[in-house]
């Protein structure tokens, strides 16, 4: 037995030092065929007398692909949005039909078929948290971060969808909310069914402040897939949600703090509230305008 | 009969500000009243309507200062730019003052100054004021919603900050062309 | 059937999950498990190697299944080289089922989730609940 195995060790190892050369013969017969052209190029150089008349073409070539700067970038997706003077005004970039449309010419109401998978926000979001969870360092920052990001979007989400409001209304009395309940049902509903496809759970006035309202949310879409680490367990993700809430809003010229909470009842364990907290300013005005 | 057109962020900064002619011949009666009757440094564009380009010009700097304050030296079209801007900003406060009670978002004819009538469109947070001369309700309400789908789409673009000056060469080619169907 | 056990391997051999689902099974300390995991992983590696007549251009699938009395194991290999396997009595009907519904909520609670980073063991608490009841349903 013991024979047969040392047997068969010693002749394993033959066979990989075997394989080894092998191998060895093959890398270098790999080394022996990659320098021709190297060889036959610089052979080729002297005839050719200017060293750098055969590279040159290509590295216009990759000069002219590595060209493509954020700014031209831009104008290419977007028609020249900023700051770029040089952008023409057409923003056709000559690319035929197929070719990138200035973002004024685009159509606004077209949404069939613009559809987002919820998976590519899921990604988006787990992105966006985790590239401002390296950029912070408490849970409140990133929070803060969150909330600031969702502002953004708020403001444009309110805009946009008065917008298509009154284009569905023929544009005749282009109208938004200016008293506080129809505005937080308008958001409750209108701006939630826009961001997350259906009316947010619940509306209610808070028991103990008269200028704290809280909208809930049973099953979140956007935060449905992340699971907070214990070490942070007062962070919510839903921050992204209070800040659109928040940017709604202040366009609404509703000034108010919102933050979100994560309270979870036994059916629904990711329940989220996003409570508002509006400016003394609302109230004074509701109280002054009345009814 | 001309316009002056600015859009004004929630801190009454300028983003975007326009100056153009009307499109459509005024009515003649009006046309002799306007030109008559008013004193001519409010009156935006000169004989000749070589200001206008040069009222444009400075157009481009909107974010920057009003300039308002060495007044006194100015030559008559930026002395008009000047007091477009002021009738403008002065008007911000009525605006204010009447968007508090309502929901409507276009507010025609909300305040006067000489021959100037300020229409104003409440767009969330920004506001465009117009500042005509010429009575015009429908055709102004045209104009500002196709400004106010202009602007949401600028609005629109990722790159652009809420809140900073309008830079867009397609942009200002969308409003001159909605000026020229619309007033 | 049962599922005993559930364990996830990663792209570079190392165990990032694992959990028993039954008291069949008998207690193993995390290091037994990690070390098994480990092995399996050459095992399959192995097999991966001694497919004969490979398509050249596909990727060669290696060790699936293996049984034994009474019981066996299932290997589940994704695209991207994570291996579920799942430890589980042996008449089972809907396995394949299951390890499919295993690698939804895998992609969705860990591949979703901000706070787990890649190769590294899963510390996601809506992982295990979401398994946990779906293991629930399936054991009885």
């Amino acid at each position: 037995m013991t024979s047969y195995f040392t047997g068969a060790s010693s002749s394993a190892s033959p066979a990989s030092a075997s394989g080894a050369t092998s191998s060895r013969f093959s890398l270098a017969s790999s080394a022996v065929s990659s320098p021709p052209p190297s060889l036959y190029s610089s052979s080729q150089n002297p005839s050719s007398s200017t060293i750098s008349n055969v590279p040159n073409p290509n590295r216009r070539e990759s000069n002219r692909s590595s060209v493509i700067q954020p700014s031209s970038l831009q104008q290419q997706l977007f028609g020249g949005g900023g700051g770029g003077g040089a952008a023409p005004a057409s923003g056709g970039g000559g690319g035929g039909t197929g070719g990138p449309v200035n973002i004024l010419e685009r159509p606004l109401n077209k949404t069939k078929g613009a559809e987002v998978g919820m998976g590519a926000w899921s990604f988006l979001l787990a992105e966006v948290v985790a590239y401002s969870q390296s950029r912070v360092d408490s849970v409140h920052d990133l929070e803060a971060r969150l909330s600031s990001l969702g502002y953004e979007a708020g403001q444009r989400i309110l805009t946009l969808l008065l917008l298509r409001n009154t284009q569905t209304a023929g544009g005749k009395d282009p109208r938004r909310e200016h008293r506080l309940i129809p505005i937080l049902q308008f958001v409750h509903t209108q701006v939630y069914k826009y961001c997350f496809g259906k009316p947010a759970d619940g509306l209610e006035r808070s028991v103990e402040e008269e200028n704290e309202y809280m909208i809930t949310l049973n099953q979140p879409p956007l935060t449905q897939h992340i699971s907070v680490p214990k070490d942070m367990s007062q962070l919510s993700c839903e921050a992204f949600t209070a800040g659109i809430v928040e940017g709604v809003l202040d366009g609404l010229d509703v000034p108010a703090r919102v933050t979100a909470h994560t309270v979870g009842t036994d059916q629904y364990p990711q329940r989220t509230v996003i409570l508002i907290k509006l400016d003394q300013k609302v109230m004074d005005r509701e109280e002054a305008l009345g009814k | 009969m001309s316009f002056y057109l600015a859009i004004v962020s929630p801190l009454d900064s300028p983003l975007y500000e326009l100056a153009f002619p009307s499109a459509k011949p005024p009515p003649p009666s009006s046309a002799a009243s306007s030109s008559s009757s008013f004193p001519s440094w409010s009156t935006f564009t000169a004989s000749n309507g070589s200001d206008l380009s040069a009222a444009e010009g400075p157009s481009g700097k909107a974010g920057g200062n009003l300039g308002l304050l060495n007044g006194e030296t100015k030559t008559g079209p930026e002395r008009d730019r000047a007091m477009c801007q002021m009738i403008a900003h002065k008007s911000l406060d009525s605006i204010e003052e009447t968007m508090e009670g309502t929901g409507t978002l276009y507010l025609k004819n909300i305040d006067r100054h000489n021959e100037w009538t300020v229409s104003a469109f409440i767009a969330t947070n920004v506001k465009f004021v117009l500042l005509h001369d010429i009575k015009n309700d429908d055709g102004i309400r045209l104009f500002f919603l196709d400004l106010w789908e202009a602007y949401t789409k600028v609005l629109l673009n990722p790159f652009h900050t809420v809140n900073t000056a309008i830079r867009n060469p397609a942009f200002e080619a969308k409003v001159r062309g909605s000026a020229k169907r619309n007033l | 059937m049962t599922v005993h056990a559930l364990w996830v391997i990663s792209k570079a051999g190392g165990l990032v999950f694992s959990r028993s689902y039954s008291d069949a099974l008998p207690p193993l300390p995390v290091n037994t498990i990690l070390t098994l995991a480990g092995i399996l992983h050459g095992i399959h590696a192995i097999t991966a190697k001694l497919t004969p007549s490979p398509i050249p251009g596909q990727p060669v699938g290696g060790l699936e299944s293996f049984e034994a009395e009474g019981w066996g194991g299932k290997v589940f290999l994704t695209a991207t080289g994570t291996k579920f396997v799942v430890l589980h009595s042996i008449p089972h009907p809907g396995l394949d089922d299951l390890l499919r519904r295993i690698y939804e909520i895998y992609s969705d609670a860990v591949m979703k989730n901000p706070f787990h980073t890649l190769e590294m063991p899963i510390n996601s608490s809506l992982f295990e609940t979401r398994l946990q009841t779906l293991v629930a349903s399936v054991n009885v």
